[in-house]
């Protein structure tokens, strides 16, 4: 999404267009709103914090205003806590936009309100939507629109963003409030008879230094008078500092409280006064639906099971049921294949033409779309879990385990999307505060199994594993979390010590999920993987084609190819882990550009030279059988199993490395591909020899 | 009255805000989910593995970790029980 406006657009103050903030709490709806107001394509999940990226896109307000509308991370107060809160205070008070649009849970309407009384401190033109009245409905809430709006001072339109409601009232809103309509006077809390005395001293002070710091007084002042690390670290002057603090220590020796306690309480007090106000609850629930679900999905006996449980069925559903479907397209593509070679041989192409489309391009397709499946369903599996709002349950009843591996929670969510994809998982790591559990979340990612390694372990276990497979598949993805959790304790009693942060999260009421939300989701998911590695993956097996195809006159992808050679090159190193074949090698080569491509090169390798006009021009009709037998014939069942751990451990694949290099630096992404190459070389060179062992004394 | 930190409720038992001891980062956190004296505090649940533990506030429900609910001193209500709750044992792990 473009970042920069191009427009020339403006309002009379010499900007070019408008700049709106989407503020609020996480899960109060602020991509849902985001995505009515602008028309784009975005995800939309249930789990605190999900919105990390700054994403924008524009609305055309009327026919004098357009807006740029961003959409912040969801933040519960504008402290500097977390990454998010970070992000979102910067923005704030460094890029100033125009107006500010105040997303309020009416449901949680007290919590909700508390960011509310800080924004109104910033001084930037500001409405709420009032959101989620649906849900305040069903809790028995009536809430009188007109009463917050005349107490805060600023408009308040409520909204249901789920089903669009009040959308255009939004925007008009925006439009009067952008058009400096009703920026006169919001409210501000008033910190009491000693605070707001002792405040207005201090800001007295502080006149020059905020003009400087290009910040609202008003909030500096408080802020500093909270003591506010980051604040007083910007300022420049020490003694002004020290007489602050002493304001600070006087109004604190006659509350009896801290400044901090004191400035939240008032916050407190004054939205305590206002939901008295404002809202009517017209029956008393003492236990809402939601609470009735957690007693039983969260509980001391049932939690781990049923955790368990979904995990498991996220698993059937992902690899067992997309078998047919795997299969149903292999069979498609063969038939095409055929008929395209035919079609080619009688309009009499050259041999290498035929050669490098049917293999290339139409394999390579062909191999993309195979593994769609799978993935689409991980992630619509994980979409659903998001959406409806289980996925803090799971770092709820994880935690202690997350927390023995000396991480938080939270650090749950990264690494169980990184069974859908490590890209993901590594990005969502943004929203751990500690830079050290970041780190650590972000390096063991690569460990957790991820979909695109599904086909990969679908089509070797297949191979070799008539039976089993269910069960090898499962044991790679217990062996990447093991790896995980046991280099995660390595990294954080060695290169990474440091204390665990604090873990106080959310858990937001269950929510139904869409499934226009789910299917956009998982949408979004799939495409960017289509679009990221697809292309990638297709380009890399015509490469490999044309390799295997070189030079010229040689049986493709034999040994005297290119291919073969730098295959053969390489493959003694493994040895040791029992699979020091060439084709093998190769496909290790490949599978750094993206670990599905060693399907695409197995296939190539195996698969196609029978295919082959050139060699075998009669026999046409390939089986998706002939593929696994040829594997079968050069692996025994341990040596499959080695080469499986090794493609589960070994360097993460070019766009991981890329995640890692953007979120931890690039250093970190140099030292993740030689450690987890030499995990993988371990590991799997253990498990080999210790299985040749066994088998000779059984 | 009963003073204790917050982590030695009983499931369903609720407290009552008197002291946060907690400072920095932490603190800031607990004042802007709005833990302040004065403000009831119920022990929902205790999770499976035996932390963190689930509270309910001001309407919405909070997870923490012991550690950090050790830092909240409550004043123990109703700890005979106003539904003839009989004094649950205190869960150790
Ligand atoms: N019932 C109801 N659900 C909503 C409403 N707005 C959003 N949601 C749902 O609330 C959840 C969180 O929304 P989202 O936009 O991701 O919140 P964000 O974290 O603030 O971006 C999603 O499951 C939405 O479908 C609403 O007005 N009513
Ligand atoms: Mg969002």
């Amino acid at each position: 999404m473009g970042g920069e406006a191009g427009e020339k657009e403006g309002i009379g103050n010499g900007r070019k267009t408008c700049r709106v903030a989407i503020v609020g709490n996480p899960n109060c709806g602020k991509t849902t709103l985001f995505n009515e107001l602008t028309g784009a394509r975005q995800k939309v999940g249930n789990w605190p914090g999900v919105t990390i990226e700054k994403k924008t896109g524009f609305l055309s307000v009327n026919n004098r205003i357009k807006a740029e509308i961003i959409d912040l991370p969801g933040i519960y107060s504008l402290s500097a806590y977390s990454l998010d809160e970070r992000i979102a205070r910067d923005y704030l008070l460094k890029e100033k936009p125009d107006a500010i649009i105040n997303i309020v849970d009416a449901s949680n309407l007290e919590r909700n309100l508390f960011l509310t009384t800080q924004l109104l401190e910033l001084q930037i033109p500001m409405i709420i939507s009032l959101n989620l009245v649906d849900a305040a409905g069903k809790k028995n809430l009536k809430i009188d629109v007109d009463i917050l709006s005349s107490h805060l001072r600023i408009p308040v339109v409520p909204t249901v963003a789920l089903k669009g409601q009040g959308i255009d009232k939004i925007t008009e809103m925006t439009g009067k409030v952008l058009q400096g309509e009703w920026h006169k006077k919001m409210a501000r809390v008033r910190f009491g008879t000693d605070g707001e005395k002792h405040i207005s001293e201090v800001e007295k002070l502080l006149h020059k230094a905020a003009e400087r710091m290009n910040l609202p007084l008003r909030w500096l002042a408080v802020k500093l008078f909270e003591g506010d690390r980051e604040y007083e670290l910007l300022l420049e002057s020490k003694e002004l500092l020290n007489r602050i603090n002493e304001y600070r220590k006087k109004t604190e020796k006659m509350v009896g409280e801290d400044t901090e306690t004191i400035i939240a309480d008032y916050r407190y007090g004054f939205i305590s006064g206002l939901v008295k106000e404002a809202v009517t609850v017209t029956a008393d629930i003492r236990i809402t639906l939601s609470e009735k679900i957690d007693a039983v999905i969260t509980s001391r006996i049932l939690g781990i099971p049923f955790f368990a449980l979904v995990i498991f069925l996220m698993f059937k559903i992902s690899i067992d049921f997309s078998q047919p479907g795997i299969e149903y397209i292999d069979s498609l593509f063969t038939l095409l294949l055929n008929w395209i070679n035919v079609r080619l041989f009688t309009i009499g192409a050259p041999g290498w033409i035929s050669y490098i489309v049917v293999n290339g391009v139409i394999g390579g397709t062909g191999t993309v779309i195979t593994f769609v499946v799978p993935i689409a369903l991980v992630f619509l599996c994980l979409s659903f879990l998001e959406d409806i709002g289980y996925l803090s349950r799971g770092a709820f009843v994880m935690d202690r385990l997350m927390h023995w591996m000396g991480l938080p929670g939270k650090a749950f969510i990264p690494l169980i999307l990184g069974f859908g994809c490590n890209v993901p998982g590594i990005l969502a790591t943004r929203v751990m505060e500690n830079e050290k559990d970041r780190l650590i979340t972000i390096l063991i990612n690569p460990f957790i199994s991820c979909g695109a390694r599904l086909p990969v372990y679908i089509m070797i276990a297949g191979a070799v594993f008539a039976r089993n497979v269910g069960t090898v598949v499962f044991s790679l993805y217990a062996a990447g979390i093991l790896t995980a959790i046991a280099v995660g304790l390595i990294f954080r009693r060695t290169i990474l010590k440091g204390p665990s942060t604090p873990f106080v999260m959310e858990l937001p009421p269950y929510r139904l999920p869409t499934l226009k939300g789910i299917l956009l989701h998982t949408w979004g998911n799939v495409w960017s993987f289509v679009k990221r590695a697809g292309t990638l993956i297709v380009a890399i097996i015509l490469l490999l084609v044309v390799l295997g195809y070189l030079p010229v006159g040689v049986t493709p992808n034999s040994k005297d190819s290119v291919l073969g050679k730098v295959g053969l090159a390489i493959s003694p190193v493994f040895k040791p882990q029992g699979f020091a074949n060439w084709k093998a090698s190769v496909a290790l080569f490949t599978g750094l550009f993206a670990k599905e491509a060693v399907v695409g090169t197995m296939g190539a390798l195996y698969g196609v030279e029978s295919r082959n006009p050139d060699s075998s021009g009669g026999r046409g009709r390939i089986k998706n059988g002939t593929l696994k037998a040829k594997i079968a014939r050069d692996f025994t069942p341990l040596s499959a199993y080695s080469f499986l751990l090794f493609i589960l451990l070994y360097s993460p694949c070019v766009a991981t490395m890329g995640a890692i290099s953007k979120e931890a630096g690039l250093k970190w992404a140099v030292f993740s591909v030689l450690f987890n190459t030499a995990v993988a070389y371990i590991i799997s060179m253990g498990v080999f020899q210790i299985g040749t062992l066994i088998k000779a004394l059984l | 009255m009963m003073k204790i930190s917050m982590d030695r409720l009983s499931p369903g038992e609720t407290g009552k805000v008197v002291r946060i001891n907690a400072t920095g980062d932490l603190r800031q956190r607990l004042l802007a989910m709005g833990i302040l004296p004065g403000v009831e505090i119920e022990l929902v649940r205790i999770a499976p593995l035996g932390d963190p533990l689930d509270f309910k506030l001001r309407d919405f429900h909070l997870s923490m970790r012991k550690n950090e609910a050790r830092n909240i001193i409550v004043e123990r209500f109703n700890h005979h029980g106003r539904r003839g709750r009989r004094k649950r044992r205190h869960w150790q792990w």
